[in-house]
């Protein structure tokens, strides 16, 4: 069973850094880096997993955050490109425990499109994820 | 002032006589900063000129076959070749493709030669006849090296096709393609703005360079809009973090995403403003006094190959307001076309 969420692309490109003196620069997220949708399944392993699709491609890494979930994150950018998690909780609770990890290694990120990037996937979870959940 | 040339009079590769058409325009149009520093100068800016304002003449098209901008003069175009600095690749592409093109046709005139010149009889020296003339000494060292003369020749012309049908072929395409989308991205990107005012604007891409034997840098690669002859040599330096790279665009590709900047008002008698200026575009005071041209609004978008940082996209005003969300979206956009242009390449 798989479920596809379209994504309101034009709310995450609202999201913007002001640095500089009298905040002169903005940063903003690329438009490779905003997700347009999001697709849930079941994994081999029945484990789930969620992809989140961009406009671009880009070759893709795994990296194992914590014991119940492995980040799928683009080669160069980092952004994160999907997430197998191992989660017996129901869907509120996985969702939730998902967006407090990400939200936990947002410090610890050193490039800024990813920050972003990390913020912007954790919004999406937090507003679609039960549903995304729920339907697979 | 009177005089221009028209759009499309002259053909890159068949050059037709110029048909000069009438204009006129006003001082008004002419842009603050353009200075003719001698005679042979202003004449190419006037050429230059006169085609920018009406069709955006290119940074790049109009000086590589394929381009799609508004064609010059001989005088005009040889000019531009030597002073436009940054277009330089383009050229130097172009030049390498032309040579492997023509030197397969070379290698099998030199081979025929060769073996057509190897069969004259050389006459024997004989006792008291004194030493031979000097072509049949130069035959005769033609004849000694004939293997390996014929099998460099052969070498010459296997590479050279080799390279001209895998590498130039595909990166004049590209070159092409990119020139002629560039023309599209700004026309489209600035059809609001009016055509007197069209000056005030640009849109570039700058491509990273270097990091194996000198620092890393961004280039200007394609520039359309108002381009000052000969003083567009301005390269960003590129480091570890933000901090370390210059310009507005050195900052898009550190934090890889997209900047946008309103910069300050630049003064040339002022050193605390042009401080200023220099501090808010992420400049050393000397490179931000060397600007030709002081936009101060700017957005600048990174492009990207297959996820890997590959240039930058910029977009540039003089007025502080020049730009507009609406350029900000296209800026976004085309930096996404880019890249998939890119990426097509590679696969």
């Amino acid at each position: 069973m798989e479920k596809r969420i379209d994504l309101d692309y034009h709310e995450s490109e609202k999201i913007e850094v002001h640095r500089g003196d009298g905040g002169t620069l903005t940063v903003k997220l690329s438009s490779y880096d905003i997700p347009h949708s999001i697709v849930g399944s079941r994994a081999a392993d029945g484990g789930i997993l969620i992809r989140f699709n961009y406009l671009d491609r880009e070759p893709e890494v795994q990296k194992q955050i914590n014991a119940t979930i492995t980040l799928l994150t683009g080669k160069h950018s980092g952004k994160i490109l999907g997430m197998i998690v191992d989660s017996k909780k129901e869907p509120v609770g996985t969702i939730k425990f998902v967006v407090e990890s990400l939200r936990g290694m947002e410090p610890k990120l050193l490039q800024e499109n990813q920050r972003m990037n990390f913020g912007v996937v954790g919004g999406v979870l937090s507003r679609k994820g039960t549903e995304l959940l729920s339907a697979i | 002032m009177t005089c221009a040339l028209s759009p499309g009079s002259c053909k890159w590769g068949s050059y037709r006589p110029l048909q000069p058409i009438s204009y006129h325009r006003s001082a008004a149009q002419v842009p603050p900063s353009i200075d003719f520093p001698n005679r042979r100068q202003s004449r190419v800016c006037q050429h230059f000129f006169s085609c920018h304002t009406h069709d955006m003449a290119p940074f790049g098209s109009g000086l590589t076959k394929g381009g799609t901008g508004p064609r010059l003069g001989s005088f005009a175009r040889i000019q531009l070749k030597r002073k436009v600095g940054s277009n330089k690749r383009c050229i130097s592409v172009e030049k390498l493709r032309k040579l492997c093109t023509f030197m397969p046709l070379l290698a099998t005139f030199s081979i025929a030669a060769i073996a057509s010149l190897t069969t004259i009889q050389i006459p024997a020296i004989t006792a008291g006849s004194g030493p031979l003339p000097l072509k049949f000494e130069l035959l005769q060292i033609l004849v000694d090296w004939k293997v390996t003369l014929i099998l460099a020749f052969s070498f010459m012309a296997f590479s050279s096709g080799c390279a001209d049908k895998f590498y130039f072929s595909t990166q004049a395409a590209y070159s092409s393609m990119l020139n002629k989308m560039m023309d599209t991205f700004f026309a489209s990107c600035f059809r609001n703005v009016g055509e007197q005012e069209k000056y005030q604007f640009r849109m570039t891409i700058f491509i990273g360079s270097g990091g194996w034997v000198r620092q890393r840098r961004l280039k200007p690669y394609l520039r359309r809009g108002h381009v000052p002859v000969g003083k567009s040599k301005t390269f960003l330096l590129l480091g570890e973090t933000e901090k370390d790279c210059e310009g507005i665009a050195g900052q898009a590709w550190a934090i890889n995403s997209f900047c946008s900047a309103k910069l300050p008002e630049w003064d040339d008698s002022d050193v605390g403003k042009q401080t200023a200026y220099a501090k808010a575009s992420c400049l050393p005071l000397e490179k931000a006094q060397a600007l030709s041209i002081k936009s101060r609004s700017i957005f600048a978008h990174i492009i990207r190959r297959k996820g890997k940082q590959w240039g930058v996209l910029v977009l540039d005003a003089r007025p502080v307001d020049g730009l507009k969300s609406e350029h900000e979206e296209a800026a976004k956009l085309h930096a996404l076309i880019i890249a998939a242009v890119l990426d097509a390449q590679e696969s």
